[in-house]
């Protein structure tokens, strides 16, 4: 078995992956026998056209508590667009503590899209909780 | 793109009990709401004050047509768990 297939399934086993992203990897490894590494239990980050289209928010808590979502790009436009809604008087106040809400309204779709393809927060706790924030 | 239907799995790590949501009953009502939301921005006009409640309410609407996609995979460490999917 090839390790990288075995890797995806210990993931797997071990729960840090759903069937549907164990399956999606295995399909992925089945259609590219070249694929020499995984670099997270995300893996693939981007399709294969190399567009984002989701935000996806996993958390692993060493209890045992797991959450998997995935957000559509567009969704999270929208809610920046809400964001953007904020009353003036409060958007001046963030601005003075260096908070530029009118940044993200001048981001267009695609623009703020790019801006997320280098998103990535990894975060691991002392407890061995973690945190993924990745696009793909 | 529009969701159509929506599906909730609720039940333990390894049985889940399916609860389908027909997304597509309530596309009438949401196309409703967002078209006399526009209209009365744009009969109010870019004031302060009521055009922003409308505002928002106009991109909340618009968010529903980006609901297709949506994933929402919890396990709980008792075992429970709770997955939703829009399509």
């Amino acid at each position: 078995m090839h390790p990288e297939r075995k890797k995806v399934l210990d993931m797997l086993a071990e729960g840090k992956i759903s069937t549907e992203d164990a399956d999606r990897l295995l399909s992925k490894l089945a259609g590219s026998p070249d694929t020499t590494a995984i670099e997270t239990t995300g893996a693939a980050r981007t399709n294969g056209s190399g567009s984002l289209k989701y935000l996806r928010v996993v958390v692993d808590s060493k209890n045992g508590d797991n959450v998997n979502i995935r957000v559509p790009l567009g969704l999270f436009r929208t809610g920046i667009n809400l964001a953007t809604m904020v009353p003036r008087a409060s958007s001046d106040k963030l601005k003075e503590n260096g908070v530029d809400l009118s940044y993200l309204s001048s981001l267009s779709g695609d623009a703020l899209i790019e801006e997320l393809r280098e998103l990535k927060v990894d975060v691991n706790s002392n407890n061995g909780d973690t945190v993924r924030v990745f696009c793909e | 793109m529009l969701p159509t239907l929506g599906l909730v799995r609720i039940g333990h790590r390894r049985w889940t009990v399916p609860l389908p949501l027909p997304v597509f009953l309530v596309w009438p009502f949401v196309l409703l709401a967002l078209g006399g939301v526009s209209l009365s921005r744009g009969l109010i006009g870019r004031r302060e004050g009521d055009v922003s409640k409308l505002a928002i309410a106009q991109t909340g609407l618009l968010a529903f047509f980006y609901l297709s996609g949506l994933t929402v995979d919890v396990h709980a460490k008792d075992g429970t768990r709770v997955l939703e999917w829009f399509w």
